[in-house]
């Protein structure tokens, strides 16, 4: 089978600010193989963009990150400042969640781009132009030569995703790293980016991180699921086995608290009780304790590592997980 | 949409240029007749009358209007009876030297502040930080008469190695330069700061580090663009205002521009050149918006072009 | 609630608390340039609807479709260009200030964004004693037992009374947002995108809770989603907006079973379904919604709708009743 790319593992990342430290991400653990489209899913605050983040180290100085984060062998985090810099962009890139914002409001799309390229490959001017406009042709903008002119704010939302994945294509990166990339979208065009995304792994091979909140997008989207909540992994398994028979409370709990087109609508819905614990106030033992419904006395002791539950590639954090 | 967001604005500033004009021409006449007031108590019947058929002010009001328009247009402002000289030959001689030393202040400040206030911003909350912001806070809220006052006891009275008054060597600009430079510095490496330390925050900015661009670059080439618009705004205002700034600065150092002789032509009472001068500072202001505004235009497209149907 | 100063007859036309007549509400859009044309944004295109009193009216539909300029026009937060808005068949758009206000406590609203609902300096139970302060409500030594009443309907506890809204969750400042909307008993509550802004699991909780009050206190919600299946979960009847106008509106459960517009077709066919192995109908639309400044001719969906033809092209169909109250404004019902 393929082996793994990228090995995230033991990721911690503190927070220093105005002289307290604040945890975002307790313990993450995650891989991805060549070609391979994984899912990272949890409500806000769960560290999901944070640990994706940490792997380009773009989180900036405040930041202090421990564990280790493998890719193709080499550790990301001993790197020299030069060093990250080969990786980002042309190893592995990454889209965000606001489109508009992310693209320099000053600088024309064509700027934006052909420096993108320039700085990947020793182009000359002219043919870093034909490729930005290849590049805008295949993530299906019309006219590309025309949108090369425009700035960011001429364009509407979904273009400006379009733009980010063609810039992240300029340094043919073998991982993309979305971070909630249709939130900020209408659902029409969600539809055409999340299919654009689906494409450009099929076509290039390019495995993709892909962070969301929705469970839809990832039922539709990834081969395997990583769920994150208050800093951890609490359960990993592939789509079909996560959603048939999942086993952490808290997956189980999402997925009944969800508002489905196919359900009878008289039934309520099931809420998980409580509030998500904010990093300053995460509770003792099992994070996720204070709204289980099936926590014991070692749940409030002990926080459960992610373990293995027979079949290799499943596995959840949890002491009553369920088989 | 280009030209017509720059012809919009120039006609603007033309607008609010006829008002100015207007106004001085109203204010005039509202405060009793113009030939006693812009005469000195002095003046002969003879002055008097020929003063008022060279402002037609025995003509109609709208004729006398017509008229004082003609004068201004040709550049005509009269005559300083203090001086006895036509208010546009003093103008041509007291101006450049007022250009020279607040251009030069500007562009001083602007040299020293704007690397100031991008280094401070990007070590923020280090020493560096705290000290070069220390500086800038003194820089700005030291009055400027008494920052001068200072240098003046400092360099000319105590070391003597600069002359206290006057602009006729290199060396008599060194100190005046100072001083408003040091007023400058403090609000542009402010200003830059706190502009650079929002921009760093943006999202576009974490897309330019994650695609792999060096530092450099992601600061000079990203950041400092969108930095600079509102730098630019601070730094137009003043560049409007180098009139009425040069005022004080003009008499601490007895440096002989617009500013110092508005102020010793109200205390004379010279009502010819306190107009002329009125006339010159409301048009500066306009104008440096104007050229603020065009900056603006070029440098945030947001502004120029607008939303097209994609 | 009754009001002293203007009678309302509750008991005619009993069935509809809110009729909107060819509401039309279109702002001008200033051009950059003095000398340049101003041109017309038409947020709201020429609607009509009528909410039944106790159901669940919802209108769906994407950013700029016109639904958030629908209920600012219903609560008369704005004037529209032209139309009628009837509350209990009283016209409301030129209403004399003083009626306007008795009224007012009758209907409410909630936003997507409770933190900034909230005043920052402000404990969560004065802001919800708040409107019995400034309506005289009761002496004053009852309004806390009944704002502390109000909190326990919504599910919190006395002492986040004393609160303010930055100690509290996200789905806490919602309920504190639906508690002073409360406050006053209206008949109709606005929502406007209530629950976007919350997580899933937090989601479920406060529609849940909505649903519970309506139960318990016989309210009218006009309720607005870009979200069809909180929209499907919710509601009685739906609209579904593109670009100003209506496009489809049903029942929920015969719009959900057949739907006959293209565009709620694709709008439906977008949501990702949380079930790996359901296999569904794959419609992705081109393009994006054009801006409600520039409409295309004929049919404003004509040029995304898969199934467009030239008459599409060149006129603009009418909202019509095809049978069993469901209503579409195309040329092609139900063949996409």
């Amino acid at each position: 089978m393929n082996s793994d790319l990228l090995t995230v593992s033991n990721l911690g990342v503190d927070f220093l600010t105005g002289g307290r430290t604040i945890n975002a991400v307790q313990k993450v653990d995650f891989s991805v193989r060549e070609k391979e489209v994984v899912g990272l899913v949890g409500e806000s605050g769960c560290g999901k963009s944070v640990s994706c983040m940490a792997i380009l180290r773009i989180l900036g100085e405040t930041a202090k990150t421990t564990g280790s984060i493998r890719y193709k062998g080499t550790e990301l985090l001993d790197l020299s400042e030069s060093g990250i810099r080969k990786i980002r962009g042309k190893e592995i890139a990454m889209i965000f969640q606001d489109p508009v914002t992310s693209l320099n409001p000053v600088k024309k799309i064509g700027s934006q781009l052909i420096e993108i390229i320039q700085l990947h490959s020793r182009l000359s001017s002219d043919s870093a132009r034909k490729k930005a406009v290849s590049l805008l042709e295949q993530v299906g903008i019309a006219n590309p030569a025309d949108r090369l002119k425009d700035y960011p704010h001429q364009l509407s939302g979904g273009l400006c995703q379009r733009v980010m994945i063609a810039m992240a294509l300029a340094g043919d990166p073998n991982i993309l790293i979305a971070d909630e990339p249709t939130t900020a979208l209408d659902v029409t065009v969600q539809a055409q980016i999340l299919s654009l995304l689906k494409r450009l792994n099929r076509e290039r091979g390019m495995a993709t991180i892909l962070i969301t909140h929705d469970l839809g997008v990832i039922a539709e989207n990834v081969e395997r699921v990583f769920v994150l909540y208050a800093g951890l992994v609490v359960e990993e398994a592939p789509v079909d086995v996560l959603f048939k028979k999942p086993a952490h409370p808290y997956t189980q709990g999402l997925l009944k608290s969800l508002p489905r087109m196919t359900d009878d609508k008289e039934r309520p819905l099931v809420p998980i009780e409580g509030v998500v614990p904010s990093p300053e106030n995460r509770p003792s033992g099992c994070c996720f304790q204070p709204r289980c419904s099936r926590s014991t006395e070692i749940c409030l002791k002990k926080q459960p590592l992610l373990e293995s539950l027979g079949s290799g590639d499943h596995k959840a954090a949890c002491f009553h997980a369920e088989i | 949409m280009h030209i017509t967001y720059f012809l919009g604005k120039i006609a603007r500033a033309l607008f609010t240029m006829v008002l100015v004009v207007t106004f001085v021409f109203v204010v005039l006449r509202a405060t009793g007749d113009p030939a006693q007031a812009m005469l000195p108590e002095d003046a002969t019947q003879q002055d008097i009358e020929h003063f008022r058929s060279m402002w037609g002010l025995d003509k109609p009001l709208y004729e006398q209007y017509g008229v004082y328009w003609l004068n201004i247009l040709k550049g005509n402002f009269g005559q300083s009876y203090r001086d006895r000289r036509p208010v546009t030959d003093i103008m041509a001689e007291r101006l450049p030297k007022t250009v020279y030393l607040m251009t030069l202040s500007i562009v001083f400040a602007v040299i020293i502040a704007i690397p100031m206030g991008v280094k401070a911003a990007l070590n923020r909350n280090t020493f560096i930080d705290r000290f070069t912001m220390g500086t800038a806070v003194f820089g700005f809220s030291m009055p400027n008469f008494f920052l001068g006052i200072l240098l003046i006891l400092l360099f000319s009275v105590k070391l003597k190695i600069l002359p206290s008054s006057g602009s006729d060597s290199w060396k008599h600009i060194i100190l005046p330069l100072l001083t408003t430079g040091l007023a400058y510095i403090g609000s542009y490496s402010r200003f830059t700061r706190s502009s650079m330390l929002s921009v760093l925050n943006k999202p576009y900015i974490r897309t330019a580090i994650a695609g792999g661009l060096s530092r450099n670059r992601v600061i000079y080439g990203h950041a400092l663009p969108n930095a600079a618009i509102p730098v630019i705004t601070i730094i137009g205002a003043t560049v409007g205002r180098i009139i009425a700034g040069s005022i004080v600065i003009e008499t601490v150092f007895a440096w002989p521009g617009v500013g110092r002789l508005l102020v010793t032509s109200v205390g004379a009472r010279d009502l010819s050149v306190v107009q002329a001068i009125v006339m010159l500072l409301s048009i500066t202001i306009v104008t440096a918006n104007l050229i603020v505004d065009i900056l603006y235009g070029i440098l945030d497209p947001r502004i120029r072009t607008k939303k097209g149907g994609v | 609630m009754t009001t002293g100063i203007i009678n309302l007859d509750k008991n005619k036309n009993s069935s509809s608390i809110m009729q909107i007549k060819d509401l039309i509400c279109h702002f001008s859009v200033k051009s950059e340039t003095m000398f340049g044309k101003k041109r017309r944004l038409r947020a709201v295109d020429g609607i009509n609807f009528n909410v039944k009193k106790g159901e669940t009216f919802g209108i769906v539909g994407e950013s700029g479709c016109g639904k958030s300029t629908t209920a600012k026009l219903v609560l008369n937060m704005i004037s529209p260009t032209s139309g009628e808005v009837l509350y209990r068949g009283l016209e409301m758009t030129n209403l004399k200030p003083a009626k306007w206000r008795a009224l007012r406590e009758d209907m409410q609203m909630i936003f997507q964004d409770p933190l900034g609902a909230l005043d920052p300096y402000m404990t969560i139970g004065k802001q919800i004693k708040e409107p019995l302060d400034i309506h005289k409500i009761g002496i004053p030594r009852e309004r806390r037992e009944k704002v502390i009443k109000i909190l326990a309907s919504v599910g919190m506890e006395d002492y986040m009374y004393d609160r303010f809204p930055h100690e509290i969750s996200g789905g806490q400042r919602q309920r504190a947002v639906l508690a002073r909307a409360l406050i006053l008993e209206p008949d109709l509550l606005v929502c406007d995108e209530p629950v976007s802004a919350l997580d899933v699991s937090i989601q479920a909780q406060v529609i849940n809770l909505l649903k519970e009050i309506q139960k318990d206190r016989g309210l009218t919600y006009i309720f607005i989603s870009h979200d069809l299946r909180i929209i499907r979960y919710i509601c009685n009847r739906v609209a579904v907006m593109y670009l100003g106008k209506i496009v489809e509106e049903a029942e929920c459960g015969e719009l959900f079973k057949n739907t006959a517009h293209p565009y709620t077709k694709a709008l439906i066919a977008s949501i990702p379904v949380p079930d790996p192995s359901f296999k569904k109908e794959r419609i992705i639309l081109p393009g994006e919604p054009p801006s409600p400044v520039n409409l295309p001719r004929g049919c404003r969906f004509s040029p995304r709708c898969p199934i467009a033809i030239d008459k599409c092209r060149e006129n603009e169909p009418l909202l019509e009743d095809k049978g069993n109250n469901h209503k579409v404004a195309c040329y092609r019902p139900g063949e996409l």
